[in-house]
């Protein structure tokens, strides 16, 4: 116990940073603020009692995302309603993409989309998609420590992510050629 | 690879890493070279940044609300270490 005020700054300091991110990613796990928000308190509680077994001057950020992901699975994942998810082929995927943003090719459409639209396509992508997408796209981690938080190899990450970006691009375009944002088909 | 000019198909094979800036540096300079002389891919380009974009800018703004920090900062007061 005489360490323990030390510990505990030294806690804060190294962790306390991170709460907006785990905060998003629990966001996206979860797809509710309640349980986004109990688990980032049970995440950094877990990562407390576990300060002892961290190295300090190590990767903080991904130590504390290892264990959301793990308490995500474990405690909170059976209470996430998974909605309809669909996986098509990537090359057929991109071809309609392409072939559908006809009147808009370079995807201005996107900037029009508004965010709760694009937030609720992401919560829609199956959960393998999902991390990948929040961990690179939105949170901005490189290949390597997704590789490294997710426990798979670096391919692994790529192809999923390559694959959720297509799945991603094709809901919003549908929402983009439902809101009249685009109109769909190449010129005649 | 080396002193190879590439081709549409092999930079469109690695666009996606290099918007994530994961190439080799002589490789993202390839694919920088490639996008600079063709239009066609450098449509494709735009069209990633722009979706990358997107993404980024509607999630990105949440925030761990004050009241579950204030809560976390409490638990850990009342909950030493070890």
């Amino acid at each position: 116990m005489s360490s323990t005020p030390l510990a505990a700054i030294a806690f804060e300091r190294d962790v306390l940073p991170h709460l907006d991110l785990l905060y998003r990613v629990a966001l996206r796990l979860t797809g509710e603020a309640a349980n986004a928000e109990d688990l980032v308190q049970d995440t950094v509680l877990k990562a407390f009692r576990a300060w002892d077994s961290f190295r300090q001057g190590t990767n903080a950020r991904g130590w504390l995302l290892t264990i959301l992901r793990n308490t995500f699975i474990n405690e909170y994942r059976r209470r996430r309603r998974t909605p309809v998810q669909v996986d098509l082929d990537v090359a057929e995927q991109h071809a309609l993409i392409y072939e559908e943003s006809g009147h808009d090719p370079e995807g201005e459409f996107f900037h029009a989309l508004v965010d709760d639209r694009i937030l609720a396509a992401i919560d829609a992508l199956p959960e393998e998609f999902r991390e990948v997408v929040v961990l690179s796209d939105i949170e901005g981690l490189g290949y390597a420590n997704i590789a490294e938080t997710l426990g798979v190899p670096v391919g692994t990450v790529k192809s999923r992510l390559s694959r959720a970006r297509r799945q991603l691009q094709g809901t919003l375009l549908e929402y983009a050629i439902e809101a009249g944002i685009v109109r769909p088909g190449k010129d005649a | 690879m080396s002193d190879h000019t590439l081709d549409c198909g092999e930079a469109l094979a690695l666009l996606q890493d290099y918007l994530k800036e994961e190439l080799t540096t002589e490789n993202q300079a390839r694919v920088a070279s490639h996008l600079a002389a063709c239009g066609h891919c450098l449509g494709h380009a735009h069209f990633e940044r722009n979706f990358l974009a997107a993404v980024e800018r509607a999630a990105k703004g949440a925030r761990c609300p004050d009241a579950v920090v204030a809560r976390i900062r409490q638990a850990l007061r009342s909950d030493p270490p070890g």
